[in-house]
């Protein structure tokens, strides 16, 4: 066994940061306008992305030299996990990912404009480092020089809310090493195919041409590993903001089973019932314990420039478990609820397509146990 | 943060100790799953660690326990399970001590504490009877109040080392009139008083001698037997069975039974991929209990009946685990291992296939007693889920 400092403990700090997100997007988010900007042109408003770069959320991570806060991922996750909770879609995450990304490179010198720019919430920043279903499977999209001239070939599919971006950070390969390129989402040669998703976000595959690239948009050369820690802080975010979508759906189907009357009683007295939202409640704080220790591992992955193998690990068996006790719970929330529960206008069906769409992205749960046990 | 400074030194102090001290017949008992351990290995092992003042790791100082705090505590007992050492005596040590503490006179404790921590007395826990398993308080066997003594008669179920126990504690019916949790009364005895008779339940894994019904026929106690007030011991019995909430995940020892798949399917269970498969979601889930306890135990928001969660799933994913560990065994582990012609033949190369059937077999228990996953789910529902 490892005695380490593993428990998330919150600062007076960051429980602020925590209540006062809930606040905010529960007072702009009720769920008649999620439902109406999930039926949108473009899924997000700006004047909420505005909003976001208000309360500094943006550049939560970013040293203020850039603009930022200088807060740490616990800070953002605590953030993401309210978005779980409110069931808010929006560019958030793979802004930040893009961010930290665009930084890892000498601190974004060369972009700080563009930086600023999507701090303050003007630019749109989104970040496409899969090809496929496999997180961390070698790009096959090709930087190339022709006559002092570097071209761009290639395909990068299902990347976040591309069709909105101004600017799109992508991996490519060259001569058999990996590079990190800032592309112009506007750029002649560059192809959008949007699509909206199931749980209300937008995604695009794109696809490159030819696409001509100047040297200053070429990042750097990223190892392998360094592609997949970003993919791992990521997707311990998303472990955060899953947790708390599995609360929300433990929450509303109590309370509903609380008032929804059958054979003259409330649901909540059938022992039958009561043992089945017994499991969801023991799914939602097993989730949440794994949630944290992901989170806590990232953040020693931020921390530290050495990749600890053991982290990695950590972050794929909290994957791999709240991806599947995720659905499970969403399942029962519909179930519990009944017929209600099938309607649009109910929130649970909705949290069970956002923690399904959770368990797919970045490596389904299978892919996760693999990595853990490999 | 929470941070443990000494808590590395604490850690490596107690395996080291351990390994140089655990007597290596106990530890073969141990490894085998046994639930038979002869009382003299009990009592030799309690002395060894009680010569470091480890023996009551639960007690504060000023009873003559260590004094530890909650993570120590919580190290200790992990590495005991790492390190294939028996399970602390627990209905002495870890359940009749801290209720003493709590209710007994001074008396009882003169009398009942110095004698559990140089174990010369052994205890036996006298709760479940014939008609009262998880609705225990609708218990029935009498104790009936005459002069300075109670008449004991009736009968006590499931109770664990009865056979080899000099003492039980237990509850009693003294008043039948009110509410059934009212009239509980919390005795101790002498397991040789005229009256006591031991029999011992057979179990269907062949375990040996586990589990008995002790029948009492006008057993007679004195009154200075009893702990707290009479017809009170209700919220007595509470208090005790709240002390077994975080042992019984037993997550440290199905870490420990883990480790012995691994390194068993290393040689036995080769490319077999729907195995590995199920192992590695066995252990993520184990990994999800172990975490949430540690989340309880040492997080922010201590837990109360929350923990009931974790006596859930930490008994289910242990017989999980233990059902594992025999499809690695394979089919030398459907061989009878109380036949000693059977055992004798069983290939050298394969030790395991000597005990793991009977370990899970024997093991559904866990998810039987000390209040069973359906009490358990009744337990949060009620009174963490308000419903």
């Amino acid at each position: 066994m490892k005695i380490q400092s593993r428990i998330l403990i919150l600062s007076e700090e960051q429980k602020m940061i925590r209540e006062s997100a809930l606040r905010l997007l529960d007072e702009e988010f009720p769920f008649s306008v999620r439902q109406k900007l999930s039926k949108s042109e473009t899924g997000f408003d700006a004047e909420h992305w505005k909003l976001f770069a208000e309360m500094g959320w943006l550049g939560i991570n970013l040293p203020e030299t850039l603009g930022g806060l200088g807060g740490s991922l616990v800070d953002a996750s605590l953030i993401y996990q309210q978005m779980g909770r409110t069931l808010v879609r929006s560019p958030y995450l793979t802004t930040l990912t893009g961010l930290k990304a665009l930084t890892h490179f000498t601190n974004g010198s060369g972009h700080t404009d563009t930086l600023k720019q999507v701090v303050s919430g003007n630019r749109m920043l989104t970040c496409g480092l899969s090809e496929t279903e496999n997180p961390g499977h070698p790009a096959q999209t090709r930087l190339e020089e022709n006559k002092d001239q570097w071209r761009l070939n290639g395909c990068k599919r299902l990347v976040p809310w591309a069709g909105q971006s101004d600017d799109i950070i992508i991996s490519a390969i060259q001569k058999g090493e990996h590079y990190l390129l800032i592309v112009n989402a506007n750029s002649p040669g560059v192809r959008k195919l949007p699509y909206r998703m199931y749980d209300g976000s937008r995604t695009a595959d794109i696809e490159f041409s030819n696409v001509e690239i100047t040297e200053n948009c070429i990042l750097g050369a990223i190892s392998k590993a360094d592609i997949q820690k970003l993919l791992d802080i990521e997707t311990a975010m998303m472990c955060m903001e899953a947790s708390a979508c599995m609360w929300a759906i433990q929450d509303q189907t109590l309370e509903f089973m609380k008032t929804r009357e059958q054979f003259g009683q409330p649901l909540s007295t059938l022992q039958a019932l009561q043992h089945r939202i017994v499991d969801v409640y023991v799914k939602c704080q097993l989730a949440q314990s794994m949630a944290e220790d992901a989170i806590l591992a990232a953040e020693s992955i931020c921390n530290n420039s050495d990749s600890d193998f053991r982290n990695t690990k950590r972050i794929s068996a909290a994957k791999a478990f709240i991806g599947e006790a995720g659905r499970f719970v969403g399942k029962e929330g519909i179930q519990l609820h009944g017929g209600i529960g099938m309607t649009d206008d109910m929130p649970i069906g909705h949290y069970f397509k956002r923690l399904t769409t959770f368990d797919r992205l970045n490596g389904d749960a299978s892919w996760h146990r693999r990595r853990f046990s490999g | 943060m929470t941070d443990f400074p000494d808590i590395k030194a604490f850690q490596s102090s107690v395996r080291q100790y351990i390994k140089q001290n655990l007597p290596d017949e106990l530890r073969k008992l141990v490894i085998q799953e046994k639930m038979d351990i002869p009382r003299d290995l009990q009592r030799q092992w309690h002395r060894i660690l009680q010569k470091k003042g480890w023996g009551c790791p639960s007690w504060p100082m000023e009873y003559g326990g260590p004094g530890w705090n909650d993570m120590q505590h919580f190290v200790f007992e992990r590495e005991i399970a790492l390190g294939d050492a028996p399970r602390s005596m627990v209905y002495g040590v870890g359940m009749l001590a801290p209720t003493i503490m709590k209710y007994g006179s001074e008396a009882q404790k003169q009398e009942i504490l110095p004698r559990i921590q140089n174990a010369d007395h052994f205890w036996c826990q006298g709760f479940s009877e014939p008609g009262a398993g998880s609705d225990l308080a609708s218990l029935k066997t009498r104790a009936e109040l005459d002069g300075n003594e109670y008449v004991i008669n009736g009968s006590k179920m499931w109770t664990s080392e009865g056979h080899i126990a000099d003492r039980m504690f237990g509850l009693f019916r003294t008043d039948s009139s009110g509410k059934k949790q009212y009239g509980i009364t919390f005795l101790t005895l002498n397991m040789d008083a005229p009256g006591v008779e031991v029999h011992t339940i057979e179990t269907y894994d062949g375990a040996g001698r586990e589990i008995n019904q002790v029948f009492f026929r006008d057993v007679r106690i004195p009154v200075t037997n009893r702990v707290g007030e009479e017809h009170q011991g209700w919220s007595i019995a509470k208090y005790l069975l709240s002390l077994e909430r975080f042992g019984t995940a037993e997550v440290s020892r199905s870490m420990r039974t883990l480790q012995k798949i691994k390194n068993l399917a290393r040689r036995n269970k080769l490319n077999d991929f729907d195995f590995d498969a199920r192992l590695t979601r066995a252990e993520i889930s184990l990994r999800a209990v172990e975490l949430t306890e540690y989340r309880m135990l040492f997080g922010e928001e201590p837990a109360g009946a929350e923990a009931s969660l974790l006596k859930l799933k930490g008994t289910e994913i242990q017989n999980e685990i233990l059902e594992l560990f025999h499809d690695a065994v394979g089919n030398y582990a459907l061989i009878d291992a109380r036949d000693d012609t059977s055992v004798d033949n069983l290939p050298e190369n394969l030790p395991e296939a000597g005990y793991i059937a009977q370990a899970h077999f024997n093991f559904r228990k866990t998810e039987i007693y000390a209040g069973s996953s359906e009490v358990q789910k009744n337990i949060i529902a009620k009174a963490v889920l308000g419903i």
